[in-house]
C-alpha cells in the first residue's frame, strides 16, 4: 500500500470499484472478528480488511495466543486419553510460544517485553494446570473445532467460526486472556454476537441446542487468576440482533459506510497513525 | 386515457427452524379518474391485505431446526439428542448405499485425505469410532470437523487449509 490516498477511507459517492469488489467479497462471509471490528470501527474495519493493511502483532494477542495453544492442546490430551500435564510442560510451552512468536511480526516495545509477557503467560498457564476449572476425566466433544453455515440453506450469509471447546451435552466454551477481571453482564453484553455465532453453528452441526455458554477468563494479573462464567443458551432476540447486526454490516460494507467512530478504542487501535493522517488531511 | 393502478401486498413471516414463508399479490386496474386515486388505493390495500393475511396463515408444510441442514439425501440422526460415544456395534455399520451426515464439502474432503493417502474407509471408520463411538457416516457436521483434523494430524496436512477446506 504505497500510495498514500489509498489510505483515505473514501466517502460513500467516491467508493471505487476495485474496492468495492473487495468490499463484496469481504461481506460474503461472516464471522465474528469481522462483526465485531466494524461494529466497533468502520475505518478500523476498512483498514484492515478492505485495504488489507497488515500489522506486526502486539505483545497482548501472542500471550493469547500461547495460552490458547495450550489449552488446545491440554483439550486434545484429555481427549485422547494421554496424560493432559505431560503434554503441556514449561519445555512445551516454551516451544509453542517460539513458533508462534517466530511465525509472525511481533511489536515488542523493548528487548525486555518478550521474556517478561512469556513469564506472564507460563504464570498462568501453571495456575491453569495447578487448578483446572474443567475436569480432566470429562472427555470433549469437540476442541478448536471450525464450523461453517452454509449460506444456500437460509437467508443467512456464510458464516464461520472456531469453537474453542466443546463440553460434554454442548457446553459451549471460550477462552479469553484479559488484563483485569470483567463482571458477567458487561462479558456476556461484550461476547454476546459471537456467542449467538457458535450457537447457530454449533445448532446446525449437531441438530441439538447448546446446553450453553461457558466463557473462562485467564486474568494477567500480577497473582494469575481463572474466572468462569456461565450464561444460558442463545435466544429467539439474540438471533434476531445477530440477524440485523449482519445486515447493517452488509449494506454498511457494500455502500462504502467507513466512517469514523474515535472512542476509548482508538487508544489501542493498530491503525491509530493511519486513521489520524485522514483526519489531518479532512 | 386510462390510468392504470397497480397494487402489490407482500408479507412475510418467520416460521421455526429459522424459516419464514412469504405471499405477495398484486393486482392491476383502471381508474377513469386521478380523482379516483386515494379511495382505490385505500381499498385495494385493505382488500389485498385481507386476502393476504387470511392464506398466511396456513404455513403448509413447518420444517424442524435439522431440515435443510444437510442436502436431502443427509439425514439428521433419528434420536434428538446426539448419541455420545459408545463401543462399536453391529447396528452402527453403516448400511449399503447410506448417505453421509456431515456435509457434501466435509464428504469430500475425507474421501480426498482418503485417496491422497490410500486410506481405506475402515481405517477412517476406525478412528471416528475412536474419537466419537460412530463410523464416519454417522458423524455430524461438528465430529466430522473433529475427524478431519484427526486425519490431518495423523496423516500428514495435505491440502489442509482452515476454512475452506472443511
Amino acid at each position: 500500500m504505497n500510495s498514500p490516498s489509498l489510505l483515505e477511507a473514501p466517502n460513500r459517492k467516491s467508493f471505487p470499484k476495485s474496492l468495492a469488489l473487495v468490499a463484496a467479497e469481504v461481506t460474503s462471509v461472516v464471522s465474528a472478528s469481522r462483526l465485531k471490528c466494524y461494529m466497533t470501527c468502520r475505518r478500523q474495519f476498512y483498514f484492515r480488511y478492505i485495504l488489507g493493511l497488515k500489522k506486526p502483532a502486539g505483545a497482548a494477542l501472542i500471550v493469547g495466543q500461547a495460552l490458547h495453544r495450550m489449552l488446545e492442546i491440554w483439550n486434545h490430551a484429555r481427549w485422547h486419553g494421554d496424560n493432559a500435564d505431560l503434554g503441556t510442560t514449561p519445555e512445551r510451552f516454551e516451544e509453542e510460544w517460539h513458533t508462534i512468536v517466530e511465525a509472525q511480526p511481533v511489536a515488542w516495545k523493548d528487548d525486555k517485553e518478550e521474556p517478561k509477557q512469556k513469564a506472564t503467560a507460563l504464570r498462568l498457564w501453571q495456575a491453569w494446570l495447578a487448578d483446572p476449572p474443567i475436569p480432566i476425566d470429562q472427555a470433549p466433544e469437540g476442541v478448536e473445532v471450525y464450523l461453517e453455515h452454509e449460506e444456500a440453506i437460509s437467508d443467512r450469509p456464510k458464516i464461520i467460526g472456531y469453537l474453542d471447546l466443546v463440553r460434554a451435552g454442548g457446553l459451549l466454551v471460550e477462552f479469553k486472556t484479559a488484563a483485569r477481571s470483567t463482571k458477567a453482564e458487561e462479558l456476556a453484553h461484550q461476547h454476546r454476537l459471537q456467542l449467538t455465532i457458535y450457537a447457530l453453528l454449533y445448532r446446525e452441526s449437531t441438530w441439538q441446542q447448546e446446553k450453553g455458554f461457558q466463557v473462562i477468563q485467564l486474568i494477567k494479573t500480577k497473582e494469575p487468576k481463572i474466572e468462569v462464567f456461565n450464561f444460558p443458551p442463545a435466544t429467539d432476540k439474540d438471533f434476531e440482533e445477530l440477524d440485523a447486526t449482519i445486515h447493517a454490516f452488509q449494506q454498511g460494507v457494500s455502500r462504502g459506510d467507513f466512517t469514523l467512530s474515535p472512542g476509548q478504542h482508538c487508544s489501542w487501535c493498530d491503525y491509530r497513525t493511519e486513521c489520524q493522517n485522514k483526519v489531518a488531511t479532512n | 386515457m386510462a390510468i392504470k393502478l397497480v397494487a402489490n401486498y407482500s408479507k412475510r413471516l418467520g416460521l421455526p427452524g429459522y424459516s419464514s414463508h412469504q405471499f405477495s399479490v398484486s393486482v392491476e386496474t383502471e381508474l377513469r379518474d386521478l380523482a379516483e386515486a386515494d379511495t382505490e388505493m385505500k381499498n385495494l390495500y385493505h382488500q389485498l391485505q385481507r386476502n393476504v393475511d387470511a392464506q398466511i396463515q396456513e404455513t403448509g408444510f413447518v420444517p424442524s431446526e435439522a431440515y435443510g441442514s444437510q442436502s436431502n439425501k443427509r439425514q439428521p440422526p433419528p434420536q434428538k439428542n446426539q448419541p455420545q460415544p459408545q463401543p462399536p456395534a453391529q447396528e452402527q455399520r453403516p448400511q449399503q448405499g447410506e448417505a453421509w451426515r456431515c456435509s457434501e464439502k466435509q464428504e469430500q474432503f475425507i474421501h480426498r485425505l482418503m485417496k491422497e493417502n490410500n486410506l481405506p474407509l475402515s481405517e477412517v471408520d476406525q478412528l471416528a469410532r475412536q474419537r466419537f463411538g460412530s463410523p464416519a457416516m454417522h458423524l455430524n457436521k461438528m465430529q466430522a470437523s473433529g475427524l478431519i483434523d484427526a486425519l490431518l494430524d495423523q496423516y500428514g496436512s495435505k491440502g489442509k487449509g482452515k476454512g475452506g477446506s472443511r
